[in-house]
């Protein structure tokens, strides 16, 4: 019952992902570049035509970091503290539970 | 020797992942996002995601206070959790024979975690940072982009895994189909946003239908990294930790005996 259960979950799963890179492929071709050229993210090339379509138009962030390279920093800090934040637990969590030998709660 | 060296690995993965998400961070504007930039949707259509959003998040804040109280050890899965959905929501993916790019959302593994409401909350913690300075998404959208991303997200992830552990799927199988749904669920409901403020005088369906073909190309493929992501992360944490999972949900997550005595390693 156990292993019939895995074969017909892992079996829906296969055909889901195989129907989805049917998908993929199929409509690829159809999708038409941004005014940024080829590897624009789906913001633009969906949600801002879309937007743009029906007269609305993206407004200018609050706190405007796309000047100079200040994205380019804003992104490495983030990077940077989300990697140590993640980095941290995991150690705490997993690394440190192992190297006391035995797994506890 | 292979010994020591795949222990060594084990106990450097998270400081390899951790850098290796930092140095693709380093790659520079335009911030290729899904998020609803600031202005898309009108003042209305803006408020009206609020209302859910700020909903969920309440509760979600109220049962990360009990959890704290009551869970040992759930304050380092709400530290990963919460860093994970930050840096893979803001994680551009380029994606081939499209021509296009975007990002998983992270959420469905928070909602394995943590639970469904905390990744919620979690979510809507990762979407204001990226609202204010990464310039992902916006504040008057930050409702809209709350209830796609964070509440759907979580709450899809986390019912398709539920569902397929009860289905008896291995939980490699489940915690793909909590990524791979909760992806397309987030997208489905991003374009339900879009169209229900945008449709006009033409048809809501017309235009969701749009959208959502538009968005497929991309996050067809994007949902199957998230899956393999999510089924990824969860079977190491389970291999490692199974009674912290089995705390979050319980009868879902069966103990590994070759975990518990100590045979992980």
């Amino acid at each position: 019952m156990k292993s019939s259960g895995k074969i017909i979950t892992t079996g829906i799963v296969v055909v889901i992902v195989a129907l989805a890179i049917w998908g993929w492929l199929v409509l690829s071709p159809g999708v038409s570049e941004g005014a940024e050229g080829p590897w624009g993210g789906v913001d633009v090339t969906v949600i801002e035509k879309y937007a743009a379509d029906a007269g609305r138009k993206a407004r200018t962030p609050l706190i405007n970091t796309g000047q100079g390279d200040l994205l380019l920093f804003v992104f490495a800090l983030g990077g940077a503290v989300g990697g140590f934040v993640a980095g941290y637990y995991w150690r705490r969590l997993i690394v440190e539970k192992d190297e006391g030998g035995r797994v506890t709660g | 020797m292979l010994n020591k060296g795949a222990h060594w690995f084990r106990t450097h993965i998270a400081l390899a992942l951790a850098l290796a998400l930092g140095l693709l961070l380093l790659y520079p504007a335009p911030v290729y996002a899904m998020h609803i930039a600031e202005g898309i949707l009108p003042a209305n259509w803006a408020a009206v995601w609020y209302v859910p959003a700020i909903l969920f998040v309440v509760i979600g804040i109220l049962i990360i206070r009990r959890k704290t109280r009551e869970v040992r050890g759930i304050m380092p899965l709400l530290g990963i959790a919460g860093a994970a959905i930050f840096l893979v929501s803001v994680f551009p993916v380029p994606v081939p024979v499209t021509g296009s790019c975007s990002h998983p959302v992270g959420t469905p593994l928070g909602a394995i975690l943590v639970g469904p409401f905390i990744s919620t909350v979690l979510g809507a913690v990762a979407l204001l940072i990226q609202a204010l300075f990464l310039a992902h998404g916006g504040i008057s959208t930050w409702g809209a982009n709350i209830v796609s991303m964070a509440l759907v997200g979580s709450f899809v992830g986390f019912g398709a895994f539920v569902v397929f552990r009860k289905l008896n799927a291995t939980i490699f199988v489940a915690a793909f189909a909590a990524g791979l749904f909760g992806d397309w669920a987030t997208y489905a409901t991003t374009s339900f946003e879009l169209a229900s403020a945008l449709h006009g005088a033409g048809s809501l369906w017309g235009m969701f239908g749009a959208i959502t073909v538009a968005f497929a190309p991309t996050q067809l493929p994007l949902g199957i990294l998230e899956g393999l992501f999510t089924g990824g992360v969860v079977t190491l944490v389970y291999q490692r930790r199974p009674e912290l999972l089995s705390r979050i949900i319980p009868n879902v997550f069966k103990p590994v005996p070759s975990a518990i005595e100590g045979g992980s390693k």
